[in-house]
């Protein structure tokens, strides 16, 4: 089971949090106290109340596959990465992210099946997102 | 059905004949697709007061130019991806009942096969799907990914809406795929985004598309069939702040507000255009415009449902972006003009529904497993 690549990522101040935790085995998200509420993907004010974002918070890590695919045809850096897959990942106690799930068999990959954060992505260059392995 | 009047009529459609345009430039396509529709309507550019477009090179003050616009007095450039021109239909008709101008000119053109198409840049969370490598065709995956697990949907289902689209294309001269395909073929395809292969995805095409929506005294000037738009809705769908729903789009909301100011129900409509950039944007856009429950439309599309004439719901008759046209990556324009085809009963005889007097047209536009736009138009001819 090979990592998938870094990408050279357009980021905003209020992207950071999310993908400096990353890089540290963490999965951290904007949250509006107000609301007691996550904001994602992450802006600077809470979409819901319109008040601003003070707090980020580290999540567990944990959670449970709501979609996912299969991918065959990459683009750009996940070109040669393929078959990969995307996935949709309901977090515990958080929001409903886009991921990776690294599996040596996708075929095991399932709607529901619960996962968990890999780790720091291994990248050589460029930005790594968030890779999750099945439990 | 006790259908309300149309508050303006579209008297021109025109629909760019070339798939693969090899080297006639991007301003030579929209001159010949006005001078198409100018024609179908009988009307002259002198005559446009009107004009609405979406994403264009130099934008729609460069597009004017090309075109010779002298008289326009209103102005719309709205973006909303594929769904755009299905939205461009009713908001220059309400362009029209507002006082605002006679003649509209709707038009849209691109050239995507030789990388010339229009697009939005990306907003500032494309880096949470560049990140993960997810691209238009997966995000449209994991919509149809999770209505399977919800609702035991399977890629045969969705096969028999390519299936469909490939009959209707067979007799559409213009379709870029005009060969029939059966299931079995369908499902043998390579994947590229599983659960979609590459049957289910739709055709890249060059070209494009017009439509002039015109004053109810300018329509009956013309001597046409008269049909007018009578109901209308958009809205916007997206990740919720981390809690999408990937099982409903937003269909659900513009194909009710579109039914209700028609005063219409599902089962009034004769034919209907739905936007066909993937097999599964058929599938959830038939459930939410209320033609099946949520969740049946697995079974809906089964056993020759969307044939015509004599399914339960002639769809695309012009083979889609499935099988037909998708040109600037924007299937909406295309959609509508086989809807007023088949509302003026100029479809291919063979596909033509009998008496046709009620459509509906759902676009679809970005996409629906991240942001996506809605926008349902209901047509009548007035006999």
């Amino acid at each position: 089971m090979t990592d998938l690549p870094g990408v050279e990522l357009a980021l905003n101040p209020e992207d950071l949090p999310f993908f400096d935790g990353l890089d540290r085995g963490e999965l951290c998200v904007p949250w509006c106290t107000h609301c007691d509420d996550h904001v994602w993907p992450p802006r600077t004010r809470c979409v819901a109340c319109y008040r601003e974002v003070h707090e980020w918070r580290s999540l567990a890590g944990t959670g449970e596959i709501y979609s996912f695919s299969v991918v065959h045809r990459g683009e750009g850096a996940f070109a040669a990465s393929t078959p990969y897959v995307v996935a949709l990942v309901a977090l515990d106690g958080g929001p409903t992210i886009l991921a990776n799930v690294l599996a040596d068999d996708p075929a095991d990959v399932g709607v529901g099946r619960r996962v968990r954060l890999a780790g720091p992505p291994a990248v050589t260059s460029g930005r790594g997102g968030a890779r999750f392995l099945l439990d | 059905m006790a259908a309300r009047r149309p508050s303006a009529y579209i008297a021109g459609i025109y629909e760019h004949p070339e798939r693969s345009i090899e080297t006639a430039s991007l301003a030579t396509v929209y001159v010949d697709i006005v001078a198409g529709v100018l024609a179908d309507a009988g009307l002259t550019i002198d005559q446009v007061d009107g004009f609405h477009t979406s994403l264009t090179p130099g934008g729609m003050v460069s597009l004017a130019d090309t075109l010779g616009l002298r008289h326009a007095r209103h102005f719309d450039g709205t973006d909303l991806g594929g769904a755009t021109y299905v939205s461009s239909m009713a908001t220059a008709a309400r362009a029209i009942e507002a006082g605002d101008a006679d003649v509209v000119l709707v038009v849209m053109a691109g050239l995507p096969r030789r990388g010339m198409f229009n697009r939005a840049a990306p907003g500032p969370h494309a880096v949470y799907e560049q990140a993960h490598g997810s691209t238009l065709v997966a995000q449209y995956a994991l919509a149809a990914q999770r209505h399977m697990a919800m609702y035991g949907t399977t890629r045969e289902d969705l096969a028999h809406i390519k299936v469909a689209s490939s009959y209707h294309a067979s007799f559409n001269p213009h379709a870029m795929l005009r060969q029939r395909v059966t299931l079995e073929e369908v499902l043998e395809q390579p994947p590229i985004a599983e659960p979609l292969h590459k049957m289910d995805c739709c055709v890249v095409s060059d070209g494009g598309g017009a439509l002039l929506v015109v004053r109810e005294e300018v329509a009956r000037s013309l001597g046409k069939p008269l049909v007018g738009v009578i109901g209308h809705g958009e809205t916007t769908r997206n990740w919720s702040n981390g809690r999408p729903d990937l099982t409903t789009t937003g269909a659900a909301e513009t194909g009710a507000r579109a039914f209700a100011e028609a005063g219409v129900t599902p089962e009034d409509v004769d034919y209907a255009s739905v936007y066909d950039s993937f097999t599964i944007t058929v599938l959830l856009s038939l459930e939410d415009l209320g033609f099946c429950p949520k969740g049946q439309g697995g079974r809906f599309v089964r056993d020759g449902a969307l044939l015509s004439p004599n399914g339960v719901l002639p769809l695309n008759t012009d083979g889609g972006g499935l099988s037909n046209n998708h040109p600037d990556m924007r299937g909406g324009m295309i959609r509508s003009i086989e809807a007023v085809r088949q509302l003026r009963g100029e479809a291919h005889p063979a596909l033509q529904v009998p008496s046709c007097e009620l459509a509906v047209v759902h676009g679809s536009g970005f996409s629906l497993g991240s942001r996506s736009m809605s926008a349902t138009s209901v047509l009548v001819r007035e006999s």
